[in-house]
């Protein structure tokens, strides 16, 4: 019967060659959003290194020279030292951290450095290859990682690692080491912990650190790969004078009992007479769950007009193989006739046509297959989202396709061969 | 021209499956290519208030760099650096200066309780070289700029909120406690628009550029503004970007001897603005179009590949017809261009359904489809994408033209093929 199904498509191969052609540019299609989807999905489950659940950002101002309520010869260091005091005061907040605008997660804004490390007297291991500036650095209060929940990878407690930086100490993510140059690539990031790094100051000056702990690596955003972030917070202590000039930010965290609706009305309320200390005050609070969700909106749509794109391709399938097959069974009915005459069942003539879409499919498949590892191998590819090739990848996303494939054939098909099914061999076989 | 639509009716009427999928694929394929063509207007295209959009140039972000690459800094300009970059140009009609991104800033009046907006400080030349719909009172001036109370320009939507009516000029009310007045009400702006954008709108404190001018050399040019320089002409481009170059050069000499040079990427036209490019990269408008053009390739080409089977098909049923047709004197070329017309109306008929799904689509899930320009610090606003800036003669146009292509690309071979046929094998019904 094999043998018969495939002369039968010779046959037909000027519209099979067509529905072939279309099955094969759909399915590098496919398989290439597949492939985008993928990269997104595993960076999206990846630890992101920071609990952001409960915690808020505060926006904090000054009042201007000008303004009816200012204060002349106010301190911005003691008023923010007040500031953080009454914040701990506050019922509900359980930590509360000074930082750099763009140390907290979901930031557009950010500062990216070269830095060295003193590997041993006279030798030393630049982070960030040439000097490029490719680590992003971040200042940090000592409570910067209670709001955030950051772990060190040697098991310290967010308590310990603000201990560490309230000693001076740096903190860096365990994938720092992948950026280091050729010459101390491979060693084992642990190795740096003790160590002093050096950073080149914008005005020229080099500051020595000691490295006091590695963390789980904190990422920008749920879509950015974990290596590339690579990451290091240089202490600030809530003591330094500048610890509040206008690049710096405010945020808390709430308890997990008073965190709530009540709870930021609460605060907004009162916000205007508890929180305004001389000059400074506090403008709003935002919840950091909420300024993920306006910062991941951008990347969503586009994932979502991915998804629009593979619904279109599959519904062109769909009604490709319907068209077609719609005309076929059409034109074969005496020929399903007399199939039937000789004992066909409706069950063997609706499984032959069906067939038929899928043979196209997985005659197609080796040769979308070949484009596919193509593609790959001379990295056609657009985004990040492709980094990390693996043949497990691969096979991943080309099952995936070839399943959704076979099912639009079979739902395409379906229509056309229930009908088939349908004929009455003696009416279709009247003429003859 | 009548003959022609019975034609195509009967046909419809004789294969009603083909005919209906023929239709369902072409209006498919023309709403997803009018979908994408639709997001790639919002971001080029002119509408008011960004009416001039042909005739814009942008500044990008401004970059210093250390000599020896260890260090950069890149961010927005100060007052000071536009000043000097952009101030008294020749070749330009107009040049505005604005904050490049909004604040958030609560306002409220007695009786209303207090909501955030957006928020953008410009100067008086903003109003010229945007054309924002004045509903009430007039642009505030240079003059203003030290006036007490403050005067801004609101959003229609934000007047209606306080005052409870579109006409408020005159009017006071708080922002963040501080007094400010009314001068003028403008129609509400879509965030799509990236420069024209905002809630209120207040004057720039000119103050600023002398606290700039007190700043060391490394951060005197580092701000939140940028530029918007209005061309008297489209082709001054290359005048404009000339006369920026040699501004540049003679601002760059203060630099030498200081261990740091700029390093910027210039102007940009709307097409490379609409990328948004970050402050240190530049603009991919040619690979940014491939990549245009091979989704649209995609989206014309499945389909295609779809409807020339299910033509091929229809067209072996009406073998006989067109012999007949043939044997009594019709020439190829006009059979050729029969079946070529009869599928025009067929994709036409798509084309338009698919246009009038791709609109109502686009309006519907507009917050989904469209970015807002740079969606940070937008709080949960609606995009109010309008039927005007969707329905526009070019994109109809463009709709057309796709069907167009589209037609012939599904029914160029199977038309030809039927063309050539043998009358007198087909009239016998002798199948090839």
């Amino acid at each position: 019967m094999n043998g018969k199904l495939f002369t039968q498509m010779k046959n037909e191969w000027k519209s099979n060659v067509g529905l072939a052609v279309e099955l094969f540019i759909v399915s590098v299609v496919l398989w290439f959003i597949a492939d985008t989807l993928y990269g997104s999905l595993v960076y999206k489950v990846e630890p992101t290194g920071s609990d952001i659940e409960h915690v808020y950002q505060l926006k904090v101002d000054f009042l201007g020279e000008d303004h009816p309520r200012y204060v002349e010869n106010s301190s911005s260091a003691d008023d923010l030292r007040e500031l953080l005091a009454r914040l701990r005061r506050h019922p509900g907040i359980e930590a509360a951290a000074v930082a750099q605008v763009g140390a907290a997660p979901y930031s557009r804004s950010g500062s990216w450095s070269g830095v060295e490390v003193l590997v041993a007297p006279g030798d030393t291991a630049v982070f960030g290859v040439n000097g490029e500036l490719s680590i992003r650095t971040v200042t940090i209060t000592p409570e910067f990682p209670r709001v955030f929940r950051m772990k060190g990878v040697r098991g310290e407690t967010p308590e310990q690692l603000g201990e560490i930086i309230a000693r001076g100490e740096v903190i860096a993510g365990v994938n720092i080491h992948t950026s280091v140059d050729s010459a101390h690539a491979g060693g084992n990031a642990l190795d740096f912990i003790g160590k002093p790094y050096l950073r080149y100051n914008y005005d020229g000056s080099i500051a020595h650190l000691r490295l006091g702990a590695l963390v789980e690596d904190v990422k920008r955003s749920d879509y950015e790969p974990l290596a590339v972030s690579g990451y290091l917070a240089w202490p600030m202590q809530e003591s330094d004078d500048d610890a509040m000039d206008g690049y710096n930010e405010i945020l808390i965290r709430v308890t997990e009992a008073a965190d709530g609706r009540e709870f930021v009305k609460n605060f907004r309320e009162n916000m205007a007479t508890e929180f305004s200390i001389g000059n400074l005050y506090v403008n709003d609070l935002v919840s950091m769950a909420s300024i993920r969700g306006s910062y991941l909106a951008e990347r969503d749509k586009i994932v979502m007009r991915l998804i629009l794109v593979v619904g279109f391709l599959l519904v062109n399938v769909f009604l490709g193989l319907l068209g077609t097959f719609w005309f076929r069974t059409r034109r074969r009915t005496s020929e399903i006739a007399v199939r039937m005459v000789n004992g066909a069942t409706r069950g063997s003539i609706f499984r032959r046509l069906v067939s038929e879409g899928m043979i196209l499919l997985l005659i197609v498949t080796p040769l979308a297959i070949l484009t596919d590892w193509l593609i790959r191998y001379n990295n056609l590819v657009i985004s990040n989202e492709h980094d990390y090739f693996s043949y497990g990848r691969l096979w991943f996303c080309i099952g995936v396709v070839f399943a959704l494939m076979a099912l639009m054939i079979v739902a395409g098909t379906c229509l056309p061969a229930l009908a088939a099914t349908k004929v009455q061999p003696a009416i279709a076989l009247h003429d003859e | 021209m009548k003959h022609l639509f019975k034609q195509v009716i009967y046909d419809m009427k004789a294969q009603p499956v083909l005919g209906i999928v023929s239709i369902i694929g072409t209006a498919l394929a023309i709403m997803l290519i009018m979908v994408v063509v639709m997001i790639q207007q919002t971001r080029i295209a002119p509408y008011a208030p960004e009416s001039n959009r042909d005739r814009f140039l942008y500044t990008n972000g401004f970059m210093v760099r250390s000599e020896d690459g260890r260090m950069a800094c890149s961010s927005r300009h100060s007052l000071l650096a536009l000043q000097e970059l952009y101030g008294n140009l020749e070749t330009p009609e107009r040049v505005t200066i604005f904050d490049s991104s909004f604040a958030d800033k609560e306002v409220s009046v007695d009786g209303v309780a207090p909501f955030m907006i957006d928020t953008r400080t410009t100067d008086e030349e903003y109003w010229r070289v945007f054309d924002h719909t004045f509903v009430d009172g007039h642009p505030y001036t240079a003059a203003d700029a030290t006036v007490k109370p403050p005067v801004v320009v609101i959003t229609e939507s934000v007047s209606r909120r306080l005052f409870g009516t579109e006409k408020s000029a005159g009017r006071e009310f708080l922002c963040h406690q501080w007094p400010m007045k009314v001068c003028g009400v403008v129609k509400d702006v879509s965030p799509v628009m990236g420069m024209s954008y905002a809630q209120l709108w207040s004057p720039i404190n000119p103050d600023q550029i002398n606290q700039d001018r007190t700043k060391e050399l490394s951060s005197r040019y580092f701000g939140s503004f940028d530029a918007v320089i209005l061309l008297k002409d489209k082709n001054d481009m290359d005048a404009a970007r000339k006369e920026i170059a040699s501004r540049l050069a003679t601002f760059d000499a203060q630099f030498v001897g200081s261990g740091n040079k700029r390093d910027t990427y210039g102007v940009l036209d709307q097409e490379e603005f609409s990328l948004d490019p970050g402050t240190n990269q530049e603009p991919d408008v040619a690979g940014t179009r491939r990549l245009y053009y091979a989704v649209y390739l995609i989206l014309l080409l499945v389909p295609a590949i779809n409807l020339s089977s299910m033509t091929h098909s229809r067209l072996r049923r009406r073998r006989h017809e067109i012999g007949v047709r043939r044997a009594f004197g019709a020439t190829r070329n006009s059979v050729l261009g029969g079946i070529l017309a009869e599928n025009l109306v067929v994709t036409f008929v798509g084309g338009l359904v698919g246009l009038i799904l791709s609109l109502s689509f686009a309006y519907l899930f507009a917050d989904a489809i469209f970015d807002a320009w740079r969606g940070w610090n937008t709080p949960s606003i609606e995009l109010g994408v309008s039927g005007a800036m969707l329905f526009r003669w070019p994109v109809f146009g463009l709709a057309l033209l796709a069907s167009f292509i589209l037609n012939l690309l599904s029914a160029g071979i199977p038309a030809w093929r039927a063309s050539r046929v043998n009358p007198v094998e087909a009239i016998n019904n002798n199948e090839k």
